[in-house]
C-alpha cells in the first residue's frame, strides 16, 4: 500500500513535466512568420489591405466638418463638437484618418517587405507584380489623402506629413515637406505604372487608369499643370460623362460605372461598411446629421439639375427644416451601403478647369465647367465668362460643392482655394447659431488637422500644426 | 450556583482568615471544565512560592498539604490559572474556565495551516458566521467591509454579479489587480462566483503581505484570498440542518429628481422644445392629467429571494463529511434579471491509517443567469436609462390598463420611428418583455489529495484539482420586438435573431509536495516544505447568431431562416448567420519551497522562495524567482512581561518579499500576429493583428510590511496594526509608438509604482454573560502613488486612461484629470471654466485640463459592526464605507444636458436655470453648454456608508429543544441589506469599479426572514 502511494507521488512528480505547462502556441491567430509564404498569402495580405483603408472618414471630414451638413432632428450627440469645428490634438477625428491611412500603409509595407523574399513561378509573375503595383500605387494614393488634411502648406517647402516607405514599428519620423510627399506619391505611381499590366480594367481594384487620376488630384493639389493636364487629358478622352439616369445608378444602386474611373466596393450588410452612416443610424434609420441648407438651396437652384434628385433623399421635409442626404440610400436591400466613388471623370474635368484658370486661360475653364453642367441638366448651358481668377476659382468651387458632394472633397478644396478666394466657410442662418458657429475664416488654424496627440506622445519628432 | 458557593466561601474565609494562624492541613476538591461541568484530570495543584504540588486524578480530585493563608494555583493547557488562598474549610473545588488567550487557532496560509500564535504574515481570517445567510451570490461581494485593506465594490447589481477585489490598492494599471482566489487548495476564477453556494464556507483567509503571498509567485502580487469549505469533526456524529430564507429586494432613493410632467411640458414650452412647444397652460394641464409618470416605477420592481439548502456532517473516528445541497433564487430589481443556482457540495476526509489521509472537496453546481438588457450603456434598450431621461407625460400603458410595449402615436411619431430616441422607455419595456439574454453556467471546483507520513517527521502529499466552468449563452431577439423590426435588417421579410454560444474553460492544478517538521530540544519548531506544482488551463468557445426566426420556433436554432435564402429583386443576403470559435491555453510550471522555524513560541521566522515558470513570456522571461522572508515576537511569551497587566498579548511581525503577475496582457504577447478573416469584396485577408515584444515579463511587487497583534484589557480587546509600503516595478504601460506603426502604443515593462497604507482592526467584548454586546471595526487607508511612466512620459500631457482620469507620474492611477467647472456667469448666463492657471474663463478647452486631487480609488475603506445578544435574541450589524472616493456622474449629467431636453425628462435642477441678466445660479441658460464641456461639474463625491448587513436573530432554548428530541437547534432570523446608504452621489447606487459611470444596475436593498434548524 505504501509503496503503491510513494509510487503514485513520484510519477505525479515526474509527470508534472514542464514542457506540456509551458509550450504553448496561439490557435487562432497567425503568427508573424508564417502569414506571407506564398503569392497567394500576399493576395490575402492585400485584400486586407483594401478593407483596411476608410473611405468613410474623409466623407465624414468632407460634410460633417464643412457647410454642406447641419444637426440632424434625431442627433443624440453624434459629431456635435465636431461639427461645431471642436478640433484638438485629442479629439477622435485628428487620430481616426491619420490612423486610418497610416495603418494601412504600414500592412502595405509589410506586404511589400514579405514580397521580397517570395520568389513567384513564371505563372505567377503577373499577379504578383500586380499584388506589388496595387500596393505602391495605394500607398501613394494614402500619402496623399494624409497630406490633404494634415499638411499645413501644399507649397513644395511646405510641412507635409511623414513618408511610409519601410515597416515601421519603434521608428519617429518627422514631417517631411510636402514637396517630399509629391514626389514619393509620383514615384510609387511611377513604380506601380511599371508592375500593373493594362490588361487589368476592374474599376473596383487598382489599374492603370487609377494611378493616373491619383497623379491628377496630386498634382492639383501640388500645383504641378504639366501632369495635372496630361493625366486629365487621358482619363477625359476615356471616360465620358454619365448622362442623367446613368448618374441616378451611378449613385442609386451603384449599377453604372460610365464615369467611375475607381470605387471601392462594399458589399456586405455589415455596419462599417455602410457609407450613409455618416449621417444615419444605420439599424434603427434615422439622421443625426443632415444636409445644410446652405448645400439644400446650392443643389435645387436649378430644377433640371440630376445632381438635386441624387443629393437630396425623397424622404426629406424641407418646410419642416428636415434636409436628408441622399447620396448612399443603400443598394442590395442594405440602406446606406454603397460603393466609395472615389474618382470619377467629372473630377478630371473640374481638376483641368482649375488648372487652366490658374493658367490664365478662363475660357477653356468655362467650357469645362459647361460640358459638366450640360450633361448635369441634359440641357446647354449658359458660358461663363471670368475676368479673374477669382470669380473662376469661386465658380469652380461651387461646382466642386455640387458634383463631388459627400464625396469627401468640401473641405479640402476650401482649403486649398482659400488663399485665392479669401473665403472660409460660411453657414446658412438657418444651419447655425448657438453654440454652432457660422463661419470658419480663411486664416483660421482649422484648416489643418490636428496631429492626433497620441501621435505626439509616441513620435517626439513630430510637430503639431500652428494653432494647437 | 456553583460559582456564587465558591464567592461566598471565599468571601467566608476572608473574614475566618483574620482570626486564625497558619496551621498545616490537607486540602482536597475536584476540578471541573466550566464549558461542560465535567471533572478535568491532570490540572497541576501546587502551593504559590513552595515546591509542593499534585495532579487531579481522572476524576478530577486532588489532595494536597497547605496552611490556611497559603496560596493553592491550578493551572491546565487551555485553561485560565486560577488562585484560591486556603482557608478554613479544607475542601476546595474549583470549576476552571477556558482561556480565551490560550485558544490558539488555526489559520489557513500559504499551502497549509499554522497556529495563529506561530503566524509571522499579515493575514486576516472572516469566519463563517460573517457570511453565512448573507443573500448575495456572489461571495466577493460578500466580503465587502469585513478584512482590513480589502476594497470591494461592484458596478452591476445584478444577482451574482462578481464585484472588483482590490488588497491595498492597485498593483497594476493594465493588468489583473484583483488578488488570486483559491478554494480548497484550487485557483479559481476571480470574477465568477455567482454558482458557488457561500454557506458552505468555513473561513476566507485573507493574505495580505508579501511573506503570505509570494509563495504563490508569479499570480500572487494582488494578494490572494484563500477560501476554505467546511468540514466534518472526528467524532462529531451525524448532524443534519435545514435552513430556509425568504425575502424581497428594491431600490435605493437615488438623491436626486425628475419633472413631473406639467414640469417638463412647461420647460419643453419656455424654451421652444417638445411637446411642449406652443402648448397653452390649458393644454399642459390636460396632457398632465392624463399621464405624469413616475417611470422608477414601471422600471424596477420587487425581486424575490428564495433559498433552501440541507447539510449534512458527520464525523465518526476515522472520516468525516460536509454534504450540502441547496436551492438559491433571486430575481434582480428590474424585469428579466435573475439567477437560479443549484448547488451541492461533498468534502470527505478519511484517514486510512495512522499515516494517509486522503482529502476530497467537489463542488458541482449548475446556475441560470437572465440579464436585463444592455445594463449600463447608453443603448435605449437599457432599463436604468428610462428612469432618468423618459418623459414623463407620456403614459406607459394602454387605454386597458395593460403594459405599453410598443410606444404611443407621439413617441413614434405616428409608428414612423419607433426606435428613435423618443421611444425610449418603449423600447426597454420591448425589449425586456419579448426578448431574452440567458446564461445557464456549470461550475466544479473539486480537488482530490493524499498525505503519507513516509517516516516520523516526514510526510509527502499530492493533490489534483480543477476549475470548470462551462456556459452556454442565448440571446433572442424576438421578430415581432421593436429590436426585431430592424434585426437583421429593416428590409428583410423575417425578422429576429437568435444567439447561442458555448465556452469551456478548464484549469488544472496539480501539486506535489515533501514536508519535515520536528521540535528539538521542545523549543526549536522545525517545519519545512517542498513542492512542484503544475498549473494549466484550456479555454474554448463557439457561437452562431442566425437571423429570420419562425415565430412559432423561437427559442429553437430550428426557428432560424437558412442562410443561403435571398430576398427581392437584388437578391439581398439577410440571413447569412454568423459564427465564431476561438481557444487557447496556458500553462504555468513551478516549484517551491517553504523552511518555518520557531522558538519557544516566542520567536519565529519564515523564509519562502518560488520558480515560477510562465507559457506567456518568451523564452528569455519564462522563469521568475519570488522570495519572502518573515519574522514574528511573541513579546507576551517573555519571562519580563507582566500577564497580569494591561496588555495581556503583544505580537509583533515583520515580512518583506517579492511576488509577481502574470496575468498582463494577452497570453501571447511575445509573438507578432496575423488575423485570418473576411476581406475586401468578399476575399479572405490576412491582417496585423499584435506587434509582438519578446522582452515582455511579469509584473514584481516587493513588498514591506510590520504589524502588531495586540490584546488588551483581559482579553476584551484585541486588535491588530499593520503597515505596510509595495512597490511595483517592471509595471506595464503602454510605451507610445508613432501610429505609422499602425497602433498607438505597444505594451512594456516600464513603470513603476507604490502603495503604502495602514491597517487598523480591532474587536471589543463590552459585556460578557448574558447580555452580550460587543464591537467591531476596521479601516484601511492606502496611498496609491505612480511612480515612473517611462522615459517617454511627458509630464506636461499626463496619459489620458479613460474615464476622465490620468496616469501621471506622483499620482494615483485613477486621478482624476478634468477642465475645473467654476459656475455660471450672472451676466449671460454662460459656462465658466478655470484653465489650466486657476483663472476664470469662457472658453472650454481641453488644454486647460488639471490633475486633481481626486481619485477613483477611496482612501480610505472598511467596514464596523456590532453584535448584541440576551438569551436567544441576538441582533448583527455591519456597516461598511468607502471615504474619499470621486466619481463622473455621467448618468446625472445626461438629465441636465438641455440639448436633450426635446425627446428626455430632465432634473428638476434645470428649474433654476439661468432666465434673465443677474441670475445667480448653478444651471447655464439653455443650450449653452453641452455635457462634453462639463469637466469637473459632474465629478461627485461617491463616499458612502452603508448599513451593509443587520440581522435579529432568535435561537431557541437548548433546554425546550432537548425535550422536542428532533432538534438541536433553531434558530429564526429576519436580515437587512444594503437598508440604508449615506451618500451625497446624486444615483441609485455610490457604489461602483470604474471611474464615469452611465446609467448601471444598483445594487439593491434586501429584506429576508429565515430559518435555520439542525437535527
Amino acid at each position: 500500500m505504501k509503496k503503491i502511494f510513494i509510487l503514485t507521488i513520484m510519477s505525479v512528480f515526474a509527470l508534472t513535466s514542464c514542457n506540456d505547462a509551458l509550450d504553448i502556441l496561439p490557435e487562432d491567430q497567425i503568427p508573424a512568420e508564417n502569414a506571407f509564404n506564398s503569392v497567394a498569402d500576399l493576395q490575402n495580405g492585400l485584400n486586407a489591405i483594401y478593407n483596411q483603408y476608410n473611405p468613410a472618414n474623409t466623407i465624414d471630414y468632407g460634410s460633417n466638418f464643412t457647410d454642406d451638413t447641419k444637426i440632424g432632428a434625431d442627433n443624440g450627440g453624434q459629431k456635435v463638437g465636431f461639427h461645431q469645428w471642436v478640433l484638438q490634438a485629442n479629439s477622435g477625428e485628428a487620430q481616426t484618418m491619420w490612423l486610418n491611412c497610416y495603418a494601412t500603409i504600414n500592412s502595405i509595407n509589410r506586404v511589400l517587405a514579405a514580397a521580397g523574399s517570395i520568389t513567384p513561378d513564371a505563372s505567377e509573375v503577373q499577379d504578383y507584380n500586380k499584388i506589388l503595383g496595387d500596393c505602391y500605387a495605394l500607398r501613394a494614393f494614402l500619402h496623399l489623402e494624409v497630406l490633404s488634411y494634415y499638411g499645413v502648406d501644399y507649397d513644395a517647402s511646405g510641412a507635409g506629413v511623414p513618408i511610409s516607405d519601410f515597416v515601421i514599428v519603434f521608428e519617429q519620423l518627422p514631417r517631411n515637406t510636402s514637396g517630399e510627399v509629391f514626389a514619393a506619391i509620383n514615384d510609387d505611381l511611377d513604380t506601380a505604372m511599371g508592375l500593373i499590366s493594362a490588361s487589368y480594367t476592374d474599376n473596383g481594384y487598382v489599374t492603370r487608369d487609377f494611378v493616373t487620376a491619383v497623379r491628377a488630384r496630386a498634382a492639383l493639389y501640388a500645383g504641378d499643370s504639366v501632369n495635372a493636364l496630361a493625366a486629365t487629358q487621358n482619363l477625359i478622352s476615356n471616360y465620358p460623362l454619365a448622362d442623367q439616369i446613368q448618374y441616378i445608378n451611378m449613385f442609386g444602386d451603384d449599377s453604372d460605372n460610365t464615369e467611375v474611373i475607381f470605387k471601392l466596393l462594399k458589399t456586405d450588410g455589415n455596419n462599417d461598411q455602410r457609407l450613409g452612416g455618416v449621417w444615419h443610424f444605420t439599424g434603427t434609420g434615422g439622421a443625426f446629421m443632415e444636409m445644410s441648407n446652405g448645400f439644400y438651396n446650392a443643389v435645387t437652384s436649378n430644377g433640371s439639375d440630376v445632381r438635386s434628385l441624387v443629393n437630396v433623399d425623397p424622404a426629406s421635409d424641407p418646410a419642416n427644416n428636415l434636409h436628408l442626404i441622399g447620396k448612399y440610400l443603400g443598394k442590395n436591400g442594405f440602406d446606406y451601403l454603397n460603393d466609395a466613388k472615389v474618382f470619377r471623370v467629372s473630377e478630371m474635368y473640374l481638376i483641368r478647369a482649375e488648372i487652366l484658370a490658374k493658367g490664365g486661360d478662363y475660357n477653356g475653364a468655362a467650357l469645362l465647367l459647361k460640358d459638366l453642367r450640360d450633361a448635369r441638366t441634359n440641357s446647354s448651358t449658359a458660358l461663363s465668362s471670368f475676368t479673374n481668377l477669382v470669380d473662376a476659382m469661386n465658380e469652380i468651387l461651387s461646382e466642386r460643392r455640387l458634383e463631388l458632394a459627400y464625396e469627401g472633397h468640401r473641405y479640402v478644396d476650401v482649403k486649398r482655394t482659400r488663399n485665392i478666394t479669401n473665403d472660409g466657410f460660411v453657414r446658412d442662418a438657418l444651419d447655425c447659431g448657438g453654440a454652432v458657429p457660422c463661419t470658419l475664416g480663411a486664416t483660421d488654424y482649422r484648416w489643418t488637422f490636428a496631429i492626433p496627440a497620441a501621435e505626439l506622445n509616441g513620435n517626439p519628432n513630430m510637430t503639431q500644426a500652428p494653432g494647437y | 450556583m456553583k460559582l456564587k458557593l465558591t464567592w461566598l466561601m471565599t468571601l467566608f474565609m476572608a473574614f475566618v482568615m483574620q482570626f486564625s494562624f497558619a496551621q498545616e492541613k490537607t486540602v482536597t476538591g475536584t476540578v471541573t471544565s466550566a464549558a461542560d461541568g465535567l471533572p478535568l484530570p491532570g490540572v497541576n495543584v501546587i502551593v504559590k512560592g513552595t515546591s509542593r504540588g499534585v495532579q487531579t486524578d481522572f476524576d478530577g480530585i486532588y489532595s494536597i498539604k497547605a496552611s490556611v493563608g497559603e496560596t493553592l494555583v491550578f493551572s491546565f493547557v487551555s485553561m485560565t490559572k486560577a488562585e484560591v488562598k486556603v482557608g478554613a474549610s479544607n475542601t476546595i473545588n474549583l470549576s476552571m474556565q477556558e482561556d480565551i488567550a490560550a485558544l490558539d487557532e488555526v489559520v489557513v496560509v500559504a499551502y497549509g495551516t499554522e497556529k495563529a500564535s506561530n503566524v509571522t504574515s499579515a493575514i486576516e481570517t472572516v469566519k463563517a458566521e460573517d457570511i453565512e445567510q448573507v443573500p448575495n451570490a456572489s461571495l466577493d461581494q460578500i466580503l465587502q467591509g469585513q478584512a482590513a485593506g480589502l476594497n470591494i465594490q461592484t458596478s452591476s447589481g445584478q444577482p451574482g454579479a462578481s464585484g472588483t477585489v482590490i488588497l491595498r490598492g492597485r498593483n497594476s494599471i493594465n493588468g489583473n489587480v484583483e488578488p488570486l482566489f483559491i478554494i480548497d487548495g484550487v485557483p479559481v476564477d476571480e470574477d465568477n462566483f455567482r454558482s458557488l453556494n457561500s454557506n458552505d464556507i468555513s473561513n476566507v483567509s485573507v493574505l495580505k503581505d508579501a511573506s503570505a503571498s509570494a509563495l504563490y509567485g508569479n499570480r500572487g502580487a494582488g494578494g490572494v484570498i484563500i477560501v476554505t469549505t467546511k468540514t466534518g469533526r472526528k467524532g462529531g456524529g451525524v448532524k443534519v440542518a435545514y435552513r430556509s430564507q425568504y425575502g424581497k429586494s428594491t431600490y435605493n432613493d437615488p438623491g436626486f429628481e425628475v419633472m413631473n410632467a406639467s414640469q417638463a411640458l412647461n420647460f419643453q414650452r419656455d424654451n421652444g422644445i417638445g411637446l411642449g412647444n406652443g402648448l397653452s397652460d390649458a393644454a399642459i394641464a390636460a396632457y398632465a392629467a392624463q399621464a405624469n409618470t413616475d417611470w422608477r416605477e414601471i422600471f424596477f420592481r420587487k425581486g424575490t429571494t428564495n433559498s433552501q439548502e440541507v447539510n449534512v456532517t458527520t464525523g465518526s473516528e476515522n472520516t468525516t463529511s460536509f454534504n450540502s445541497i441547496g436551492y438559491f433564487e433571486q430575481e434582480g430589481i428590474t424585469q428579466r434579471s435573475k439567477i437560479q443556482r443549484f448547488t451541492f457540495r461533498s468534502n470527505v476526509n478519511t484517514s486510512l491509517n495512522d499515516r494517509l489521509d486522503i482529502t476530497s472537496n467537489i463542488t458541482i453546481n449548475f446556475s441560470k443567469n437572465n440579464f436585463a438588457e444592455a445594463e449600463g450603456s447608453g443603448s435605449l434598450d437599457n432599463p436604468f436609462l428610462a428612469p432618468y431621461l423618459a418623459l414623463p407625460f407620456v403614459s406607459p400603458y394602454n387605454p386597458d390598463g395593460s403594459l405599453n410595449i410598443n410606444g404611443t402615436a407621439y413617441t413614434t411619431a405616428n409608428g414612423t420611428n419607433t426606435n428613435g430616441f423618443l421611444n425610449t422607455p418603449f423600447i426597454t419595456l420591448n425589449t425586456n418583455a419579448l426578448n431574452t439574454e440567458d446564461e445557464n453556467e456549470m461550475k466544479i471546483v473539486g480537488r482530490i489529495g493524499a498525505n503519507l507520513e513516509v517516516v516520523k517527521n516526514l510526510s509527502i502529499g499530492t493533490s489534483v484539482g480543477v476549475d470548470y466552468q462551462h456556459l452556454e449563452f442565448q440571446n433572442i431577439t424576438r421578430p415581432e420586438s421593436l429590436r426585431g423590426e430592424i434585426t437583421p435588417d429593416a428590409n428583410a421579410l423575417v425578422k429576429g435573431s437568435h444567439f447561442q454560444g458555448y465556452q469551456r474553460n478548464a484549469a488544472f492544478i496539480v501539486n506535489a509536495n515533501a514536508n519535515y517538521n520536528n521540535v528539538f530540544n521542545e523549543v526549536h519548531d522545525f517545519d519545512i516544505t517542498v513542492g512542484t506544482e503544475y498549473n494549466k488551463t484550456h479555454f474554448i468557445q463557439s457561437s452562431f447568431q442566425g437571423f429570420g426566426l419562425n415565430p412559432k420556433l423561437v427559442g429553437s436554432g430550428n426557428a432560424i431562416t437558412n442562410g443561403s435564402v435571398t430576398e427581392g429583386d437584388d437578391e439581398a443576403q439577410y440571413y447569412i448567420p454568423s459564427v465564431s470559435a476561438t481557444s487557447f491555453n496556458d500553462g504555468l510550471f513551478s516549484y517551491y519551497a517553504v523552511g518555518k522555524y520557531d522558538y519557544d513560541n516566542r520567536y519565529g521566522l519564515q523564509a519562502s522562495f518560488r520558480r515560477d515558470a510562465a507559457a506567456r513570456f518568451s523564452d528569455t522571461n519564462k522563469w521568475g524567482t519570488f522570495w519572502s522572508v518573515s519574522g514574528k515576537w511573541n513579546i507576551h511569551n517573555e519571562e519580563f512581561f507582566n500577564q497580569d497587566g494591561f496588555v495581556k498579548e503583544l505580537k509583533l511581525r515583520a515580512s518583506y518579499g517579492v511576488a509577481g503577475n502574470q496575468r498582463v496582457g494577452g497570453a501571447f504577447n511575445a509573438f507578432s500576429l496575423y488575423n485570418s478573416g473576411i476581406a475586401y469584396n468578399g476575399g479572405l485577408g490576412y491582417s496585423l493583428g499584435q506587434i509582438d515584444n519578446p522582452d515582455l515579463k511579469w509584473e514584481e511587487t516587493a513588498q514591506f510590511n510590520v504589524g502588531l497583534d495586540f490584546s488588551l484589557m483581559d482579553y476584551k480587546l484585541t486588535g491588530t496594526v499593520d503597515v505596510y509600503q509595495k512597490e511595483t516595478t517592471d509595471l506595464f504601460i503602454g510605451q507610445p509608438l508613432s501610429l505609422l506603426s499602425a497602433t498607438t502604443s505597444i505594451q512594456a515593462n516600464l513603470g513603476s509604482l507604490e502603495n503604502k497604507g495602514v491597517e487598523l482592526g480591532l474587536d471589543y467584548k463590552i459585556l460578557d454573560g448574558d447580555f452580550k454586546w460587543s464591537v467591531n471595526g476596521n479601516i484601511a487607508y492606502n496611498k496609491n502613488k505612480i511612480t515612473n511612466l517611462g522615459t517617454d512620459y511627458d509630464p506636461a500631457n499626463p496619459i489620458l486612461a479613460g474615464g476622465g482620469t490620468a496616469l501621471a507620474e506622483g499620482h494615483s492611477i485613477g486621478t482624476f484629470y478634468r477642465v475645473r467647472w467654476a459656475g455660471v456667469n450672472p451676466a449671460d448666463g454662460t459656462p465658466l471654466w478655470l484653465d489650466a492657471d486657476g483663472n476664470i474663463t469662457n472658453v472650454f478647452s481641453t488644454s486647460n485640463r488639471v490633475l486633481l486631487d481626486k481619485t477613483q480609488d477611496p482612501k480610505f475603506v472598511g467596514g464596523f459592526g456590532t453584535n448584541f445578544s440576551y438569551k436567544g435574541f441576538a441582533v448583527n450589524a455591519l456597516f461598511t464605507y468607502a471615504a474619499d472616493q470621486w466619481r463622473l456622474n455621467g448618468s446625472y449629467a445626461i438629465i441636465e444636458d438641455t440639448g436633450l431636453a426635446s425627446f428626455a425628462n430632465m432634473s428638476t435642477a434645470l428649474l433654476r436655470m439661468w432666465q434673465q441678466p443677474g441670475d445667480v445660479t448653478d444651471i447655464p441658460a439653455f443650450n449653452s453648454v453641452t455635457r462634453a464641456q462639463a469637466g469637473t461639474r459632474y465629478l461627485e463625491d461617491a463616499s458612502f456608508l452603508r448599513l451593509r448587513n443587520i440581522s435579529l436573530s432568535y435561537t431557541l432554548d437548548k433546554d425546550l429543544l432537548e425535550r422536542t428530541k428532533l432538534f438541536t437547534n433553531v434558530r429564526v432570523y429576519v436580515q437587512g441589506q444594503n437598508l440604508l446608504t449615506f451618500t451625497k452621489w446624486r444615483g441609485f447606487d455610490p457604489e461602483s469599479n470604474i471611474s464615469s459611470t452611465f446609467f448601471e444596475y444598483p445594487t439593491p436593498k434586501t429584506v429576508t426572514v429565515g430559518f435555520d434548524v439542525e437535527f
